[in-house]
């Protein structure tokens, strides 16, 4: 949670924060702007590093205490950590939210994992809810309209202004 | 040995690989293929125990269901990314976590009860004209199972398909620029939803090789990360199904070579053989990544990004 605060520091105060955002959001126009983009990168992407290590760390530190390369792969938090991500919408305080939902959910199904509550389904009730939070993400986009006339509920076609701060293909 | 063996394991991935292909080919990056493909082991393995009928029939049978309920899982994905136009990446790892190790797969081998059982029928190899005890290429060429024909064939037939036909000649403008083809008369949509259920269908037979072939049986998470590898190995061939052959085979090799190496007491760990497929990935993409090799082997312009035409 400091790392969320951190990091939701670095990106809206400092002007390391600033220049990444610019260069996700348009790159040409950072490297018009005078922005060093690719030692930029490179330096993000250490972070990001930096980040998923600690992730990792505390892991076996604090909750395994046991090395156990394979286990934590099969866990593959990894992957989960993306989804994470887009789900918050790459915003740091959503992302302890919704990590920490995600994380319930599956401890959950560690928990009722037993006789009669067959493995697996942990993470098909997982994916469904995945796959319903990204189909309603359409709806960020969109909004619905009523109209009289028509068909009762019908999509209108004009987007919000901009979207926001993430990059048009999330 | 460790020749054929290499072919034995890169098949699984040449299948997989290839179906990706197709589905990258078309724009939409799918990170699904290892939910696919254990959810193609497991229906494989589940018709292989409860179809009867004949050897070869309920072998053919169940490759078809382990290709159909793949292509079924892939239609999640295609239904999030093309149709409600959800991030690719997510919903690719969503298909994973919903149908891989711990979710869809897992649920049914165990409501079923598959694991531990013994196979009825698999996938031996073909002795082909007699032929298998020719030295060097017996082994390799002459003495290996239907399914690993077939993959050679899809190759084959692939290649055609992508650069001498008129459907391949769309399905490559879909991917490049959808804007483009779909002025063309190009149904950017149906392509999609084609190309991304025909690569859920051939990943669903990569995992269904696991599980009737490799090994026969059934196992949580079987597959092990070999849905992983077939989506560097997509990358590593620069989207051309003649590469994937080669390149399924080189890392075919190096997962073989690891088990090889072990029952020969060379002490030299695994995980070196298991790494290698994503670090060649990674050297290949470095090399590649400047000049003219980026624009004749790059990646479809359009991988990754949703079309929608009130954008264009």
């Amino acid at each position: 949670m400091v790392a969320a605060a951190a990091l939701w520091l670095t990106y809206s105060r400092t002007r390391f924060g600033f220049e990444a955002r610019v260069i996700g959001d348009s790159r040409a126009a950072a490297h018009y702007a005078g922005i060093r983009t690719r030692r930029k990168i490179v330096a993000v992407m250490a972070l990001s590093g930096a980040l998923a290590g600690i992730g990792g760390a505390s892991e076996i530190g604090d909750f395994r205490h046991v090395l156990d390369p394979r286990g934590l792969q099969q866990a593959s938090f990894g992957y989960a950590g993306i989804v994470v991500a887009a789900l918050a919408r790459l915003n740091p305080f959503a992302v302890v939210i919704v990590a920490i939902l995600l994380g319930g959910l599956s401890n959950a199904g560690f928990s009722l994992q037993g006789a009669t509550f067959p493995a697996g389904l942990v993470g098909t009730l997982q994916g469904l809810i995945l796959f319903c939070a990204l189909a309603g993400e359409l709806l960020v986009h969109y909004r619905i309209r009523f109209v009289r006339r028509a068909a009762p509920l019908a999509r209108a076609p004009e987007k919000f202004g901009a979207a926001g701060t993430t990059p048009s293909w999330w | 040995m460790i020749a054929a063996s290499a072919i034995s394991y890169g098949t699984p991935l040449l299948f997989a690989a290839l179906g990706e292909l197709l589905a990258e080919r078309s724009g939409v990056l799918n990170l699904g293929v290892e939910g696919m493909m254990l959810m193609g082991a497991v229906s494989g393995f589940w018709a292989v125990q409860t179809i009867g009928g004949p050897g070869w029939v309920v072998l053919l049978v169940a490759v078809l269901v382990a290709a159909l309920v793949a292509a079924a899982t892939s239609l999640i994905h295609a239904v999030l990314t093309i149709s409600l136009r959800a991030s690719q990446i997510v919903s690719g790892l969503a298909l994973t976590i919903f149908a891989g190790a711990s979710g869809l797969s897992s649920y049914v081998g165990h409501v079923a009860s598959l694991g531990g059982q013994p196979a009825r029928h698999e996938f031996a190899a073909i002795d082909v004209l007699g032929l298998k005890d020719l030295p060097i290429i017996g082994p390799i060429l002459l003495h290996q199972n239907a399914l690993t024909y077939l993959s050679w064939a899809l190759v084959a037939v692939a290649l055609f398909y992508l650069y001498r036909t008129r459907p391949g000649l769309h399905l490559r403008a879909v991917g490049e620029s959808p804007a483009t083809a779909d002025a063309m008369g190009v149904n950017v949509t149906v392509y999609r939803y084609v190309h991304v259920m025909l690569g859920g269908a051939l990943a669903g037979i990569g995992g269904a090789f696991f599980s009737l072939a490799i090994t026969p049986g059934w196992l949580d998470g079987m597959t092990s990360g070999a849905g992983w590898i077939a989506i560097a190995l997509v990358i590593f061939a620069f989207w051309r199904p003649e590469l994937a052959l080669v390149g399924a085979y080189l890392f075919g090799a190096f997962s073989s070579l690891g088990f090889t190496l072990q029952t020969r007491q060379v002490h030299l760990p695994p995980e070196v053989f298991s790494s290698l497929p994503y670090l060649m990935t990674i050297v290949v993409l470095v090399l590649v990544s400047t000049g003219w090799a980026r624009q004749r082997l790059g990646a479809p312009a359009s991988l990754g990004v949703p079309y929608v035409r009130e954008e264009r």
